[in-house]
């Protein structure tokens, strides 16, 4: 288990519409582990029309890891922090 | 023989009359395929996929598929098929296959043309995608819908102005392939945007000024400020709200907005040709899909439409296909340049 500051921005999807949150999480290791090993990566081509993308930001004491995700590339690791990421964008 | 793409020309261009006659001339060269399909069908094993075998053009054929809340279509099972009775318990199986159903007469009915592919393609939509997915997509062979996250979003079949959107993202890849970034993006999501606003047209069949010319009413649930996520005819307004933020919608190429995030914005400065689209039909009036439709129809399909295309591109290519449906001087041409006068496209 290993805390990080984590911020997620989701863009894309037909409603065009961006979900953003910022939260504290611990992640266990099995999702760290994939996180970090995202880390750097994606951003590529379009995955087609109306598809979300995902840009997520983790730090912890100096470091940083930015990965940009389409949804296709959502894995069972990925997906627990992304789900709990945009329940928080969707509170008021 | 005249070839079938002519006589569309014709059912779509012609007097009454040559309409009548081209069409009575395309039913027959589909009973002439027809019966050679049955003759090739009665030497060699039938199968369904065949696109000869037995099918009536402009027929449709539609199934529904449940993918019970997992982010996959595989294993999604076989709810409703063409020709059932609705399903009595899930409005989302019924709202799919309705919107579909929208969708394949629209354009069958305003344009001849057969489905997706102009070739008969059956249509496929999978409803229940995903957990709290606030979405629906065209992934090249079906329709996927999530059923919203019920905080911000409804349920995506509920507009059937989405389903026209993304049946009408099949309809680009299979006529002009336009890649999905910066302004060649903005223009598939506003011919989505279009054709989508079209088939609600179609389907309540509104004029022009009767339109709502918004994208996705209904959508938005009643804890969100806002009306649609999209206002083609005042981009920008669609809504303003403490947890989506503002409409982010350009209306003019003053407004045109930089951005890395989706793909280049492409959901957001589509907002330009949308206003452009809805101020040209606006201006002509009557049934939008007869002139402006037509114009954007046959500008999606010109064979100098490049898949890099930029606003400006194909502007031009609108205004070249006003002018073949009544001239240099007519209406739609006026009307059509216009509307992306209006919105600081350069012609």
């Amino acid at each position: 288990m290993s805390r990080f500051d984590v911020s997620l921005r989701r863009s894309g999807g037909v409603a065009g519409t961006t979900l953003e949150a910022r939260a504290s999480v611990d992640l266990p290791e099995h999702e760290e582990r994939a996180w970090l090993a995202m880390s750097g990566a994606g951003g590529g081509e379009p995955e087609g029309p109306d598809r979300f993308s995902y840009e997520v930001e983790l730090a912890r004491e100096g470091e940083r890891h930015r990965v940009v995700l389409g949804e296709t590339e959502v894995t069972d690791d990925l997906r627990p922090l992304i789900d709990r990421l945009l329940e928080t964008a969707r509170s008021r | 023989m005249i070839p079938p793409h002519i006589l569309k020309a014709i059912c779509r261009n012609g007097t009454p009359e040559q309409r009548d006659w081209a069409l009575a001339t395309l039913s027959l060269d589909a009973t002439l395929r027809l019966a050679r399909a049955e003759a090739t069908a009665s030497r060699a094993p039938a199968r369904r996929s065949d696109p000869l075998a037995a099918r009536r053009p402009g027929a449709l054929e539609r199934t529904i598929l449940d993918a019970g809340g997992r982010s996959s279509v595989d294993g999604a099972r076989v709810v409703r098929e063409e020709g059932d009775p609705p399903s009595s318990e899930d409005v989302a199986v019924n709202e799919a296959y309705d919107g579909l159903g929208a969708t394949h007469t629209f354009w069958w009915e305003a344009y001849t043309r057969d489905s997706i592919d102009d070739r008969g393609m059956p249509l496929t939509g999978v409803v229940h995608f995903g957990s709290r997915y606030d979405n629906a997509f065209w992934d090249g062979r079906r329709m996927v819908f999530g059923d919203g996250d019920g905080d911000l979003f409804n349920r995506f079949t509920i507009a059937v102005d989405i389903i026209g959107h993304e049946l009408a993202h099949g309809v680009t890849e299979d006529e002009a392939a336009l890649r999905y970034t910066g302004q060649s993006g903005a223009l598939n999501e506003s011919v989505s945007d279009v054709f989508g606003s079209l088939v609600k047209q179609h389907a309540l069949g509104q004029t022009a000024d009767q339109a709502d010319w918004l994208i996705g009413a209904g959508l938005l649930t009643s804890r969100v400020k806002g009306r649609a996520l999209r206002s083609m005819i005042e981009p920008g307004t669609a809504y303003d709200d403490p947890v989506l933020g503002k409409d982010p919608q350009p209306a003019t190429m003053d407004g045109y907005v930089t951005t890395a995030a989706d793909n280049g914005g492409v959901h957001v400065n589509s907002g330009i040709p949308n206003r452009a689209f809805a101020l040209a039909a606006t201006e002509l009036g009557g049934l939008a899909w007869e002139r402006a439709g037509r114009a954007w129809y046959d500008a999606l399909r010109s064979p100098d439409l490049r898949q890099t295309a930029g606003f400006s591109a194909f502007a031009r290519l609108t205004l070249a296909a006003a002018e073949a449906l009544d001239g240099r001087t007519g209406p739609v041409r006026r009307a059509v340049a216009g509307g992306w006068d209006a919105v600081g496209v350069r012609t």
